[in-house]
C-alpha cells in the first residue's frame, strides 16, 4: 500500500526543514571566533567603526585604523580593507584569489590563539593593545546583511517547496524550486562569509564559496530551464537537459580544476545565462503573443524575473566584469530576488499562475504559521533557559496569562474554524434546492462542501453517475454520490490539503450528502405538486369554462347566456377555491345547493321545503358534483320560470350506493318530450345516464316531478375521515 | 339611507349596482368611487351605506373598509366581490364588513340581499358559515374566554353552514329570526376580534392577513 502525504503536511515539513538549515547556518556564523567589533572599509584602510558590548577593546578605538594584527606569540600580518571584501569571486586575478585566501587564514589563525595584539592608528600616531578573542560571536553582532541574504535563501526556497508540493507533476514547478535551492545556496553561503567579522577559516570560507557558485549556477540552470518549457515549450525536448548540461559542466570545471584558479569564470557564465535568459523571455513572449492568459504570466515571471536576476547581475557582477567597484553590495544585490519570488506569488494570486488557485495561498500560510508557532515555542524555551530557577515561579505565570492564550491565537488563526453551526449548516444545504438553475445549484453544493472540508480542490465527476460517498487512496480524496441531477464530487486533500480525509468526514459527508438528497426531492415533489395543480387547472378551465363560454357565445337566447355566464363565475370559484381538488363532502355540497336554490325560490316568492335526514360524510367526485349542481340549478331555474309553481319540496334520501333526488312543485307542468330541449333538462338526462344514473321527468297538471338517482360510492368508495 | 357610497372600478358595473341602489333608495345621494384614492375624501363624508369593491386598480378594497370603519363607525359596508373566494369574504368579515354581496347576482336576488343587508339582517353562505366554524375550530384554545363562540352562536353556524336560510335557523331553533340576524353579527364582530388575536400561521391559512 502506498503510503500518501497531504501536500500540506510535506510543505509544513519541508518549511521547517528550510528554516533548521537557516538555523543551521546561523550556528556555523556564531561559532566562529570574535573581536565583538564591527570594522568598515575607508579606501584601502580597515576602520573600526562600532564595538559591541561584550568586546574587551575600549571604546576609543572607535575610527581607529587596524593596520595589523598578531596571534599569541606569532609574527604581525598587516591588514588593509581587502580583508573586508565581500565576494572574493570578483578579486580579478588568481593570484590576488590566491593570496586574499592566504591572509584570511593567517588572520583566522592568529585570532585561534585566543589573545591577539592589535595595532591602531588614525594616521598619524599607532598605538597596540593586545586583547582576548572570544570563542564566539555573539548574535547582536551579526549584520544585517548577513540577515537579509539568509532570509532570500529561505523565501526562495520555501515558494519553490510551496509550488512543488501542490504541482508534483509539473516540471515549471521542479525548475522553480531547483532556482529557489540554488538560491538558498549561494544567499545563504554568501550570507555566511560577507558577514564574517574579519576572518573565517580556509576550510569554511572554501566550502562556502564552493556552495555559493554552485548554487549560482543551480539557480541559472534552473531559470534558464523553465523559460524553456514555461508557459510553452519553446526548444525539442530533447534539447531541455542543455542548460543543465552546459551550466554543469562549466560549475564543475570552476569548482575541481585548480579551484581557485577559474573562479573569474564565474562572472562571465552568470553574464552568459542572463543574457540567453532574456533571449528565452523573449522567445516566450514571441510565441505566447495571441495567447492572453500565457502573457499575463509572462508579464508577472518574465518581468519579475528580468528585474529579478538582473538587477543583481546589474549591479553586483556587470561593474564588476568591467573592472569598476560595483554599485550596490552583493550582499544587498540578493534582495533582488526577492522580487523574482514575490512575482511568482503574485503570479498565482493574479493569473492562477502555474495554475495554481488563490486558495493555494491557504498551505502557504499554514506552514508558515506551524513554523511561527514553533518559533513561539522556541522563543519560550530560550527565554526560560536564560531566566533560570529564581524567576520561575514568574515565568510560569507569564506562560499561563500571557503565553499560551497568545499560542492559542496564533493556532486558532492557523487552523481557522472547521465546525460550521448546525444552523449554517442547515441554512446551506436547504437554499440549494431553491435555486433554479442547475448550474447555480451545483456551485452552491461545491461552495457548500468547500466550507464544510476545506479541501484544495473540488472536481465534478461528469458521467460517473455511479460514483459512492467513499474515501479514495487511503483518505487522500474522497468522492461524494450524485444527488438528484447534480453530478458527484471529488474532493482532494482535506483542510487546505493539510490532512488526509478520515472515516469521521466520510459517515458527515454521507449523512450530510443523504440529507441534501432528501431536501431536493422534497423540493421536487413540491414543484411537481404545483406542477399537477397548474396541469388541473388548466384542464378544469379548459373543460368547464371554455365549455361555458363557448356555448354562451352560441346560445340567443339572453337569458340563457346570462345563466351560462353565472354558471361560469361559479365554476370558476370552485376551480380556484378548491386548490387541493379535495373532492366534495356530500354535507356541505348540498348545503351549498341547498342555500342557492333557497335564495332564488325565496326572491321569487315560492315556497319551499326540504325533507331529508343527515347525509353520511360521503365523498363526491368531480364530476358527480357537477352534475347534482346542474340537476338543482336546472331544476330550480326550470321551476321559478316556467312552472308557475308556487311550492316546490325537495327529497334527498341516501341508500348506498345511491342518492336519489326529488323535486316537486305544484305548478302547471309541461309535456317533457317537446320541453326538454329547450328548458335545458334534456342535457341532465345524458349526464346522469353517463354516470350510470337514473333520470325520470313526471308532469301532469297538478306539478311537475323530477327525480334522479346517482349511484356516488362506485364513483367514490373513499369515506371522508 | 341618505348617502351611499359605491366603490367599483368597472364602468358597467358601477353604474348597475348605482342603478339597483336608486330602486331601493330613491331619494338618496350616491356618490361614485373607482379606486381606493378617491374613494379616501368621499369616505370621509356622512356615509350610511357603502357598497365596496375588493378588488381595485390601486389597492384592496379592505382599506376602504377600514377606513370607512375609521370614520363612519354606523355606515354599513357591503363587499362586492365577483369571485368572492371564501378567504377574501372572510378576511373582509373580520376587517369590519357588515355582509357581502356576489356581483353576478341576478338583479332581483342582488336587490333582495342589498334590502336586508341595508336592514341590518347579514347573510352568510354556507360555505362562509363553514370557514369561519373551522376559524374558529382552530383558533379556539389560543384566544381568550370571551371571544370564543357561544354554544348558541355556533348552532347558528352550524345551520347556515348545513344549508339553511336564516328564517329556516329560527324556525328551528325555535327564535326571532331577528335574533339570528343578531347572532351573526356577533359572530362576525368576534370573527374580527379573533382574527386580530390569532397566531399569524392560521390567519395566513385563511386569507386573513
Amino acid at each position: 500500500m502506498r503510503a500518501y502525504f497531504a501536500p500540506g503536511l510535506v510543505f509544513t515539513a519541508c518549511t521547517v526543514a528550510s528554516f533548521l538549515l537557516g538555523v543551521w547556518v546561523l550556528i556555523v556564523a556564531l561559532s566562529q571566533p570574535s573581536l565583538g567589533v564591527a570594522f568598515e572599509r575607508q579606501g584601502l584602510h580597515l576602520v573600526v567603526s562600532d564595538i559591541g558590548k561584550e568586546a574587551s577593546l575600549p571604546a576609543g578605538v572607535i575610527g581607529l585604523r587596524l593596520i595589523s594584527i598578531a596571534g599569541d606569540n606569532q609574527p604581525p600580518i598587516e591588514l588593509n580593507a581587502d580583508a573586508l571584501i565581500e565576494e572574493p569571486d570578483m578579486i580579478g586575478s588568481v593570484s590576488g584569489l590566491r593570496a586574499f585566501y592566504a591572509t584570511q587564514e593567517q588572520i583566522f589563525a592568529a585570532l585561534e590563539t585566543g589573545l591577539v595584539s592589535l595595532v591602531f592608528s588614525d594616521g598619524v600616531t599607532s598605538s597596540a593593545l593586545t586583547v582576548d578573542v572570544g570563542d564566539t560571536r555573539a548574535i547582536v553582532n551579526l549584520p544585517l546583511k548577513f540577515w537579509t541574504q539568509l532570509s532570500v535563501g529561505f523565501v526562495g526556497l520555501v515558494i519553490g517547496i510551496w509550488l512543488v508540493c501542490l504541482r508534483k507533476r509539473d516540471m515549471a514547478a521542479w525548475m522553480v524550486l531547483l532556482t529557489g535551492i540554488g538560491l538558498a545556496m549561494s544567499s545563504g553561503a554568501a550570507g555566511l562569509y560577507s558577514a564574517r567579522e574579519l576572518a573565517l577559516s580556509y576550510g569554511v570560507f572554501k566550502a562556502a564559496s564552493h556552495v555559493n557558485s554552485v548554487g549560482t549556477f543551480t539557480f541559472g540552470i534552473g531559470i534558464l530551464t523553465l523559460f524553456l518549457i514555461y508557459p510553452r515549450r519553446i526548444v525539442p525536448r530533447g534539447l531541455l537537459p542543455l542548460p543543465a548540461v552546459l551550466i554543469g559542466a562549466l560549475m564543475g570545471f570552476i569548482q575541481v580544476v585548480d579551484w581557485p584558479r577559474h573562479v573569474g569564470l564565474l562572472q562571465d557564465g552568470v553574464a552568459a545565462i542572463m543574457v540567453v535568459l532574456l533571449a528565452a523571455i523573449l522567445c516566450q513572449l514571441i510565441v505566447n503573443r495571441r495567447d492572453p492568459a500565457a502573457r499575463a504570466m509572462l508579464g508577472w515571471l518574465g518581468v519579475s524575473v528580468a528585474l529579478g536576476a538582473g538587477g543583481f547581475v546589474l549591479t553586483a557582477i556587470v561593474p564588476t566584469l568591467l573592472g569598476r567597484e560595483v554599485w550596490l553590495a552583493q550582499s544587498t544585490a540578493f534582495l533582488f530576488f526577492l522580487l523574482i519570488y514575490a512575482g511568482i506569488a503574485l503570479g498565482v494570486a493574479r493569473y492562477r499562475l502555474f495554475d495554481l488557485p488563490t486558495w493555494s495561498f491557504g498551505m502557504l500560510f499554514y506552514g508558515l504559521g506551524v513554523l511561527l508557532l514553533l518559533l513561539l515555542d522556541a522563543a519560550l524555551i530560550y527565554g526560560l533557559a536564560v531566566e533560570r530557577a529564581p524567576a520561575f515561579a514568574i515565568s510560569l505565570a507569564v506562560i499561563g496569562a500571557l503565553y499560551l492564550p497568545l499560542r492559542r491565537r496564533v493556532a486558532e488563526w492557523v487552523r481557522k474554524k472547521d465546525i460550521m453551526p448546525a444552523e449554517e449548516l442547515y441554512r446551506r444545504i436547504t437554499e440549494i434546492p431553491h435555486t433554479i438553475d442547475p448550474a447555480q445549484k451545483q456551485a452552491m453544493l461545491i461552495n457548500f462542501w468547500n466550507d464544510l472540508f476545506v479541501p484544495l480542490s473540488i472536481t465534478p465527476l461528469a458521467g460517473a453517475s455511479k460514483t459512492t460517498t467513499a474515501l479514495q487512496n487511503d483518505g487522500a480524496a474522497m468522492t461524494i454520490a450524485p444527488v438528484s441531477g447534480l453530478p458527484p464530487l471529488r474532493l482532494d486533500w482535506a483542510k487546505q490539503g493539510t490532512r488526509l480525509f478520515s472515516s469521521k468526514d466520510l459517515q458527515r459527508a454521507g449523512s450530510i450528502n443523504a440529507f441534501i438528497e432528501t431536501s431536493l426531492r422534497q423540493n421536487q415533489i413540491y414543484l411537481d405538486a404545483i406542477e399537477t395543480e397548474r396541469t388541473r387547472i388548466n384542464r378544469d378551465l379548459h373543460d368547464n369554462i371554455g365549455v361555458l363560454l363557448v356555448s354562451a357565445l352560441h346560445d340567443g337566447r339572453a337569458d340563457r347566456k346570462n345563466d351560462l355566464i353565472r354558471q361560469t363565475l361559479k365554476d370558476l370559484r370552485e376551480i380556484i377555491a378548491n386548490p387541493h381538488q379535495q373532492a366534495f363532502a356530500l354535507p356541505g355540497l348540498i348545503a351549498d345547493l341547498r342555500a342557492e336554490a333557497s335564495t332564488h325560490l325565496e326572491v321569487a316568492d315560492i315556497a319551499v321545503e326540504w325533507r331529508y335526514d343527515a347525509l353520511p360524510d360521503i365523498a363526491v367526485e368531480p364530476s358527480v358534483a357537477q352534475t347534482l349542481r346542474a340537476l338543482f340549478r336546472e331544476g330550480t331555474n326550470n321551476v321559478i320560470r316556467h312552472s308557475g309553481a308556487r311550492k316546490v319540496i325537495y327529497a334527498l334520501a341516501f341508500e348506498a350506493p345511491d342518492l336519489s333526488i326529488s323535486m316537486c312543485d305544484d305548478g302547471a307542468g309541461f309535456d317533457p318530450h317537446h320541453a326538454a330541449s329547450g328548458n335545458g333538462l334534456g342535457n341532465l338526462e345524458n349526464r346522469v345516464a353517463h354516470l350510470g344514473g337514473v333520470f325520470e321527468i313526471k308532469s301532469g297538471k297538478d306539478g311537475t316531478h323530477v327525480l334522479a338517482r346517482l349511484p356516488l360510492l362506485q364513483h367514490s368508495s373513499k369515506v371522508m375521515a | 339611507m341618505k348617502h351611499i357610497l359605491i366603490v367599483e372600478d368597472i364602468a358597467e358595473v358601477r353604474r348597475w349596482l348605482k342603478d339597483v341602489v336608486r330602486t331601493i333608495y330613491h331619494d338618496a345621494h350616491i356618490m361614485l368611487a373607482d379606486s381606493v384614492r378617491s374613494s379616501r375624501r368621499l369616505a370621509a363624508s356622512p356615509v350610511d351605506l357603502a357598497l365596496i369593491d375588493l378588488g381595485l386598480p390601486d389597492g384592496s378594497g379592505l382599506d376602504v373598509l377600514r377606513m370607512l370603519k375609521r370614520e363612519n363607525p354606523a355606515a354599513i359596508k357591503i363587499v362586492t366581490t365577483v369571485m368572492g373566494d371564501d378567504a377574501s369574504i372572510v378576511a373582509a368579515l373580520s376587517a369590519g364588513a357588515d355582509g357581502y354581496l356576489l356581483k353576478e347576482y341576478e338583479q332581483a336576488v342582488l336587490t333582495r340581499h342589498l334590502e336586508q343587508l341595508a336592514h341590518g339582517i347579514p347573510a352568510i353562505s354556507p360555505a362562509i358559515a363553514r370557514r369561519i366554524m373551522e376559524h374558529f375550530r382552530r383558533t379556539g384554545p389560543a384566544t381568550a374566554q370571551k371571544d370564543n363562540l357561544t354554544e348558541r352562536e355556533t348552532e347558528v353556524l352550524r345551520l347556515i353552514a348545513s344549508g339553511l336560510r336564516n328564517a329556516e335557523v329560527a324556525v328551528d331553533m325555535s327564535i326571532a329570526e331577528s335574533t339570528v340576524a343578531g347572532y351573526i353579527k356577533i359572530i362576525y364582530r368576534k370573527l374580527g376580534i379573533s382574527s386580530r388575536a390569532e397566531a399569524a400561521w392560521h390567519a395566513s391559512q385563511l386569507g386573513l392577513r
